[in-house]
């Protein structure tokens, strides 16, 4: 339809295309307003003792299976010594990453404190539902 | 819950006469339905009462209660009484403007329902549609004048 319709008595409902325009109501929040500063923290704020543990950790982990093989060497019935030494490596190692992991919690954590904030910002900011306008406007 | 024909608020009262942008609905229609909705519900109070419903949702045609008995739902939509005028304006822009006549007669001087998902805009003149557009028509008997085409 592509019409004037003027001082007419209508009696039936006229039907119209394109009707909608795609307005629609969507919720809204404010924003985290990162800061560079904020970025670089998130991305290197870990103490770096964190890192030190975890790779500890991992070394021992595999030095750990290296015992686990001469001992399944043993239970298979071929003697295999380890030696006490061997023990007090894992020991060392295992002691180690711990150590370093609790001094990490100790030092100051930009990285957490970033994120907690972040959170602590969705967590409160209200939010609204506003209306959205569409294309055809 | 959405407002349809068979579905209308409890406190809705049609007016004999509703006058929107220069067309005249006699005996309580209404100017436009949707998928058996009605987004723009003008009934009689001391204060004219509106009811206005937004599409959320164009493809599952939803809709959303954004006015309710003249009383906003929502922070961006303000409702405003002035000298027996209702004005309803949405983020800054007036959506409608519906004046109490009469215990019987109520005129629509100003709307634009873009804001609320649907392409229908008119003054006290004139409405505008796609591709057209309405002054001076009437409709008797409490009909529907627009719907949606296919």
């Amino acid at each position: 339809m592509s019409s004037r319709i003027e001082n007419q008595q209508i009696s039936e409902t006229i039907q119209v295309h394109g009707l909608i325009s795609g307005a629609s109501i969507g919720t809204w929040q404010e924003d985290y307003p990162l800061t560079a500063l904020d970025f670089e923290h998130i991305k290197n704020g870990k103490p770096v003792t964190f890192n030190w543990a975890n790779s500890i950790l991992l070394a021992t982990l595999g030095f750990g299976f290296n015992v686990l093989g001469k001992g399944a060497t043993t239970l298979a019935g071929v003697e295999q010594q380890i030696y006490v030494g061997e023990w007090i490596a894992l020991g060392a190692g295992v002691a180690i990453s711990i150590a370093l992991y609790f001094v990490g919690l100790a030092l100051p954590n930009d990285r957490k404190r970033v994120m907690k904030e972040i959170k602590e910002h969705f967590n409160t900011a209200p939010k609204h539902r506003q209306v959205v306008p569409g294309e055809n406007e | 819950m959405t407002y349809t024909r068979n579905n209308l608020p409890s406190s809705y009262q049609p007016y004999e006469k509703l006058t929107i942008c220069s067309n005249s609905l006699i005996g309580g229609g209404h100017v436009v339905e949707l998928a058996g909705a009605l987004p723009l519900i003008i009934g009689y109070g001391e204060k004219p009462q509106v009811w206005l419903q937004a599409i959320s949702n164009p493809e599952k045609m939803e809709f959303v209660s954004v006015v309710e008995n003249s009383v906003s739902k929502f922070p961006a939509v303000e409702v405003k009484e002035i000298d027996g005028s209702i004005i309803i304006t949405i983020q800054g822009k007036q959506v409608l403007k519906v004046r109490n006549v009469s215990n019987s007669e109520a005129v629509v001087e100003n709307m634009d329902l873009r804001p609320i998902g649907l392409n229908l805009y008119g003054d006290a003149n004139n409405m505008n549609i796609p591709n057209g557009s309405f002054s001076g028509n009437s409709m008797s008997g409490g009909g529907v004048l627009l719907g949606l085409g296919g």
